[in-house]
């Protein structure tokens, strides 16, 4: 089956003499997935994703979206993607039905309908201007936007970062929804606690480089967390302060763990197995 | 489409508002001043007598009532207010084009609405095609409501000259809507290039400045190539003014035709006098003196080259917009 987004050593540096932005990333998505894609600020999740929309040019490497290549054919590719950024990106001066009705008219196979019908549902008036929206309506709008498009990827670039609990709650069943229908998600979030029995798989970029990809259940089956003076001989992934000061390695087994870590927790614990490493370097 | 004309028309309404309403009084005001010129009624023989007749230049000459009389009457105002709007027909095309096409790609790119309507659109050009279709539409009309308004004005400035001459040159009639968008193409251009509105601003403004001085120089030099090609014998013993010279048009200096054509200027004439002769008196026994000039007859040119000139920079600035929004980052 072809996958929904595949990267192939792609490799991204913004200008000659900085870090990489992205460092030889190879990542398979397979269709119907919901990827939860964390990291610090600054590790390049949101240069991974606009690299899948066309918007940043690879500096080496190759992005697939549906099989398509994104550089050869950037129409087609984007044709096949639902996109909420950072911001919603709304025009402030227009209320929800015009907005839905401009992406009709950007793009002919957009449900208006539908999209409708979703911010219905979620009580968010279509005539009320989108500077008067509330943060979590304005993301649900930039959501609607997406999902009417009815593409079957759907690139979310941490549109959780400014949203209250609730708000995020609500995104994510949404979204969660929309994975149950087929489609495939990849959520760029440094806000792991909430994706949390969302996700079904984890792509842990810690600056430039891929981390961790994992199945989420086997990767909380297969990690737990232990006082870091007791963990001799495990295979320790890195080591943190837990909330009593005490310090906690988390440690990958190849067996299932009596007491598996948070998804929270693995990714710290592989942030932190980061940091130590440029620290020794 | 229609969504997106209404659209842009929505998100540009307050720019739209004001640059109808600045246009709206320049206009009127052309027209007014048109009327007041026209009201004072100085007749044809009234000017002849002013400018060519005895008591050449003095107020009063033809005044059936008054101690001003119509003609100084009418030189005040043309000096004045009609000199004004002229002023104005120069600078507001290019201010209208700057105003609309600064925001038109910077806005979507610094509001950061850019990437979701980027991701929308089937293909970025389609989408700022659409996007352009307002405001362009727009300023071509109210542009060509300056340019008409404008050229009713010149028309009535100067009943004393030939219909056609080159005064008020650039700031009247078809050459201002050219002006215009190219003004608001290369604004767009800058926009879609710098990204963020205060800078791309910046940098439209100088384009303007530039576009404006071009198309000044643009014209001194054309004229200049002109003259070389029409010139017009001296006769010594009848002298005629180099306004007569070239009724409309622009007298550019005196000089001297070789039999074969060449034109010098005084000093590479009296370096041809051979030595013992008396300079003048041999230059003008084998030598033709000659006025250079550009007659007023030649404006309907100059006017099509140049507005074809901005046409062309209008033209080619959208062009690139469409080259530089379909590679930049939304960001």
């Amino acid at each position: 089956m072809t996958p929904a987004l595949e990267a192939s050593g792609l490799t991204k540096r913004y200008r000659r003499g900085r870090p990489l932005a992205l460092d030889d990333v190879t990542l398979t998505v397979p269709p119907g997935s919901f990827v939860a894609l964390v990291g610090p600020n600054g590790a390049g999740k949101s240069t991974l994703i606009r690299m899948f929309m066309g918007f940043e040019r690879p500096t080496a490497g190759t992005a697939r979206v549906t099989g398509v290549d994104v550089r050869r054919d950037p129409r087609a590719a984007l044709s096949a993607i639902g996109y909420v950024g950072q911001t919603p990106g709304l025009y402030r001066e227009l209320n929800a039905r015009d907005h839905l009705a401009l992406a009709a008219a950007l793009r002919p196979s957009f449900d208006r309908d539908g999209a409708e019908r979703r911010l219905e549902a979620l009580g968010i008036g279509l005539a009320m201007p989108a500077a008067q929206l509330s943060g979590g309506q304005q993301v649900q709008l930039g959501l609607a936007l997406a999902l009417g498009t009815r593409a079957p990827v759907l690139l979310l670039d941490e549109p959780l970062a400014s949203l209250d609990p609730l708000a995020r709650r609500e995104f994510l069943t949404t979204v969660a929804d929309a994975v149950t229908e087929g489609t495939t998600v990849l959520l760029a979030s440094h806000i792991v606690g909430d994706l949390e029995g969302f996700c079904d798989r984890v792509v842990v970029l810690a600056p430039a480089r891929v981390c961790l990809d994992a199945d989420t259940a086997w990767a909380q089956a297969h990690h737990t967390l232990v006082p870091l003076a007791e963990a001799d001989g495990r295979e320790v992934i890195g080591s943190f302060a837990d909330r009593r000061g005490t310090h906690t390695a988390l440690v990958r087994s190849d067996e299932p763990v009596a007491k598996p870590a948070s998804l929270d927790e693995i990714v710290l614990g592989y942030l932190a197995s980061q940091r130590e490493s440029r620290a020794a370097a | 489409m229609i969504t997106q004309l209404r659209v842009g028309l929505r998100l540009q309404r307050f720019e739209l508002v004001a640059v109808a309403l600045a246009v709206a009084v320049l206009t009127v005001s052309a027209l007014v001043v048109r009327a007041r010129l026209d009201g004072i009624g100085v007749t044809p023989a009234c000017w002849a007598s002013w400018f060519g007749g005895p008591g050449n230049g003095t107020p009063g000459i033809c005044t059936p009532t008054g101690p001003a009389g119509p003609a100084q009457t009418f030189l005040e105002i043309n000096e004045s207010e009609a000199g004004k709007v002229m002023a104005a027909m120069a600078l507001l095309p290019l201010a209208v084009g700057l105003f609309l096409g600064v925001g038109l790609v910077a806005r979507e790119i610094e509001g950061g609405t850019a990437p979701t309507i980027w991701a929308l659109a089937r293909s970025r050009s389609r989408w700022l095609a659409g996007r352009l279709l307002a405001p362009v539409t727009i300023v071509a009309l109210l542009l060509a409501a300056l340019a008409i308004s404008s050229d009713v004005l010149w028309a009535g400035r100067e009943p004393w000259s030939p219909a056609l001459r080159f005064g008020d040159a650039g700031v009247h009639g078809p050459v201002i809507v050219a002006k215009g968008l190219a003004a608001l193409g290369l604004a767009m251009l800058a926009g879609a290039v710098v990204g963020r509105m205060l800078p791309a601003v910046i940098v439209a403004a100088a384009l303007a400045v530039v576009l404006y001085l071009g198309g000044e120089v643009a014209r001194g030099l054309w004229l200049l190539g002109e003259a070389s090609r029409h010139v017009v014998v001296v006769d010594p013993a009848h002298p005629v003014d180099v306004e007569l010279a070239f009724p409309g048009g622009t007298f550019f200096a005196q000089k001297w035709q070789t039999a074969d054509g060449r034109l010098l200027d005084d000093n590479s004439a009296l370096a041809l006098v051979p030595a013992g002769q008396e300079p003048w008196a041999w230059m003008y026994a084998n030598l033709t003196p000659v006025q250079t000039g550009v007659p007023g007859t030649l404006y309907p040119e100059w006017a099509r080259l140049e507005t074809t000139g901005f046409a062309v920079i209008a033209v080619g600035a959208v062009a690139g917009t469409f080259v530089v929004v379909r590679r930049r980052r939304p960001l």
